[in-house]
């Protein structure tokens, strides 16, 4: 029995390690867990990074007990009695009760095990999102004195500097601003929005009940754990906010800012008045279990945003416009591939897939403002590829080191297989060329998406002329790439909320064309995270597609065969 | 962060006896002294009870990226009026978990000397291959 942090991964509660940033999350297991997990071997434990999109609750489990009259918190266990520490507030008291000072401040003792009465093992759950306020009234969960000195949201400062100083973050190297202030007016705005809004999904309001009902039912007073939401109502708002995006430089949002934005927050509403943070709950990330799936299948009804990807007329508006038949959107479907098979093989999806989420982060990583070459936010940025490649790379076996190397010796012109949902282009293309009665058989093979185009487009041209053909192929060619994109992400079930294109959305991948070409980049809390640039429209589209498809992958809502195969699944 | 450990504290950090950080922190960037002497004047460190001493010829501090805290933070317990006071805003943390990433160095006059790193479970000295 000890005071530690819990997570639970893949449904099993693992023991973690927070860090560096406040995105990043270590597993640790004393066994070697099933190889497929990806753990490594560490000094006498195992081990294994990931982000805090990837687990489904985090929490303090803290033993807190009764020492001599005064409340104490088991620290470790070290044998027949236990590390304590004083939670009360009065230095004098805690030595008389016979604490040692081990610190300004700090009062341990090793205390015989039967002195220390009404343990209880409280569970204290901390944000999922990185960035995220934690509860408000969580640390008052085991303050002892009945009513807490003080809201949470007041300086824990003796002699608290002048608020503004825009919030010092801890090192110097993270120099983003301080959170708090910043992006409380967005977050409002959206939690004003989100209320607002008719609860058009159980996913929204799921996500944000447990929100304000955590503020409404828990009083700032010592009012153990139990009071707070239940747990399994956390688990389902916590992955729906957390759009803790992998690149999550912990440098900017909570960290040390935290710490000093605590000046900044006693102008906050009251500590009762949890901000629901959840607005971007509306947004299911595909990393978010339980609505993440929900969003995949039944997008949002709050659709005038969604839907605007394939609604809106295209900005980089390309003749299809002009061509009737490429405004229906089996035609569209239809067109959608084409270009990925004629104009740029290597366009393949299912490779670009594989190389977007083994090697693109990295090999793109460019100075940009979020991945400076501070420490956190490159570490950070390191994360969201790396933990991919967790994925990617099983550990290491002789089959896992073949896989391995396969992914950069690929050659990317080889055929793949097509996996269910994606058009094939290569049969696109054949079927470009081939009389219509090679159309069929092609389309047969290929997913539905190819298939209903195919013979939807047929019905009465069965016999249309190979140069007919090419003479829509030549329209084809520039249909945008953004529909193509568009195309392919639904066919994946990648929630349309999870990105937006040719706008900003707060918690969204978003795709912005520059002056110079395209940014890639997550809208986090204000900030452009893990920014990529690119020249080229295509390069930028299918960058976004492998990252958004690499995360739906490691969620599981691509590759249920794969979750059903885990052991620890049990019942996927 | 940054936090200095009580010279009698660093050895169970190390071996990890200790596992916690608690008691009063300090931005890096408001703590970051040339040596060990203004250290002690600057935060305090001659509280009563301390093992600090003015002419200290070396400090230990930890240092990390702050998480968020806000489940950490409290105000701290009532101390006797006449103790010394920090110069620099000071910030008081119930215990929490040791970082990963977190770093020990050694502060002595005019230097720093990287000690190890805490990956989670252990802390990783440099002799043993970081």
């Amino acid at each position: 029995m000890r005071y530690r942090l819990m997570a639970t991964y893949r449904g099993v509660p693992y023991e973690v390690g927070l860090g560096p940033s406040n995105s990043e999350v270590v597993l640790f297991a004393a066994c070697p867990p099933p190889e497929d997990l990806g753990f490594e071997p560490a000094t006498g434990h195992w081990r294994k990074q990931v982000i805090r999109a990837e687990i489904d609750g985090l929490w303090e489990s803290r033993p807190v007990g009764t020492f001599r009259g005064e409340p104490c918190i088991v620290l470790d266990d070290p044998g027949e009695r236990l590390h304590i520490a004083y939670l009360g507030g009065d230095a004098e008291r805690a030595v008389n009760l016979g604490y040692w000072q081990v610190d300004r401040g700090v009062f341990e003792l090793l205390a015989p095990r039967e002195e220390v009465t009404g343990l209880v093992e409280e569970r204290v759950d901390k944000p999922l999102r990185w960035g995220e306020q934690a509860d408000a009234t969580g640390p008052m969960a085991t303050y002892p004195y009945g009513r807490a000195p003080w809201p949470v949201a007041a300086p824990p400062v003796p002699a608290p500097r002048p608020a503004p100083t825009a919030a010092p973050p801890a090192e110097a190297t993270s120099t983003q601003v301080g959170p708090a202030a910043d992006t409380e007016p967005v977050d409002d705005q959206l939690a004003a929005a989100t209320l607002a809004d008719p609860p058009s999904t159980d996913a929204r309001v799921d996500a944000a009940l447990p929100a304000t009902s955590a503020a409404a039912s828990s009083p700032p007073t010592g009012i153990s754990r139990a009071s707070s939401p239940p747990a399994e109502s956390s688990r389902v708002s916590g992955p729906a906010t957390d759009i803790p995006r992998p690149s999550g430089p912990a440098a900017g949002i909570p960290g040390m800012s935290a710490a000093p934005a605590d000046v900044p927050r006693v102008s906050n509403p009251p500590a009762g008045i949890q901000r629901p943070i959840s607005p971007p709950a509306a947004i299911p990330r595909p990393g978010g279990p339980a609505v993440g799936i929900r969003g995949a299948s039944a997008p949002p009804a709050d659709s005038s945003r969604i839907n605007a990807p394939l609604t809106d007329p295209s900005p980089l508006g390309t003749p299809s416009e002009n061509d009737p038949v490429a405004d229906t959107p089996l035609a569209r479907a239809a067109l959608a591939s084409a270009p990925l098979a004629e104009v740029r093989p290597t366009a393949v999806p299912s490779a670009s897939v594989q190389r977007a989420t083994g090697v693109l982060p990295t090999a793109l990583a460019q100075p940009t403002a979020p991945t400076r070459a501070e420490d956190s936010a490159q570490s950070a940025a390191d994360t969201w590829p790396a933990g991919v490649n967790a994925r990617m790379e099983p550990y290491p076996g002789p089959i896992a080191a073949e896989e391995a190397r396969s992914f950069p010796a690929e050659d990317i012109s080889e055929p793949l297989p097509v996996p269910p949902g994606f058009y094939d282009p290569e049969s696109a293309a054949l079927a470009d060329i081939a009389p219509a009665a090679a159309i069929r058989p092609a389309a047969g093979v290929t997913p539905a998406g190819a298939s209903k185009p195919a013979s939807d487009n047929t019905p009465g041209s069965d016999v249309t002329p190979a140069s007919e053909v090419r003479g829509r192929t030549a329209r084809r060619q520039r249909v945008p790439t953004r529909e193509i994109f568009c195309e392919l992400a639904d066919q994946a079930s990648i929630p349309r909320a999870a990105y937006a294109i040719e706008t900003e959305t707060e918690g969204a991948m978003c795709l912005l064309p520059t002056p110079d070409g395209f940014d890639v980049f997550i809208a986090a809390d204000g900030v452009r995270r893990e920014l990529r640039s690119f020249a080229d429209e295509e390069a930028a589209y299918f960058y976004l597609f492998g990252v958004l498809v690499a995360e739906a992958i490691r969620s599981g809502v691509l590759a249920p065969a794969v979750a059903a195969a885990n052991p620890y699944g049990g019942t996927v | 962060m940054q936090k200095v450990i009580p010279p009698r504290l660093v050895e169970p950090y190390l071996n990890g006896q200790r596992s916690v950080i608690a008691g009063y922190v300090y931005l890096a960037q408001d703590s970051a002294f040339a040596d060990p002497a203004s250290y002690y004047r600057a935060l305090a460190l001659g509280f009563e009870g301390s093992d600090f001493s003015p002419d200290m010829a070396e400090v230990y501090v930890l240092r990390w990226l702050a998480l968020d805290m806000t489940g950490s933070l409290l105000p701290p317990p009532v101390l006797d009026g006449d103790g010394p006071a920090s110069t620099v805003p000071e910030f008081y943390m119930l215990p929490i978990p040791i970082p990963v990433g977190t770093e020990m160095y050694r502060i002595t006059s005019g230097a720093q000397e990287f000690i190890a790193r805490y990956d989670g479970q252990v802390w990783l000295r440099p002799m043993r291959g970081i």
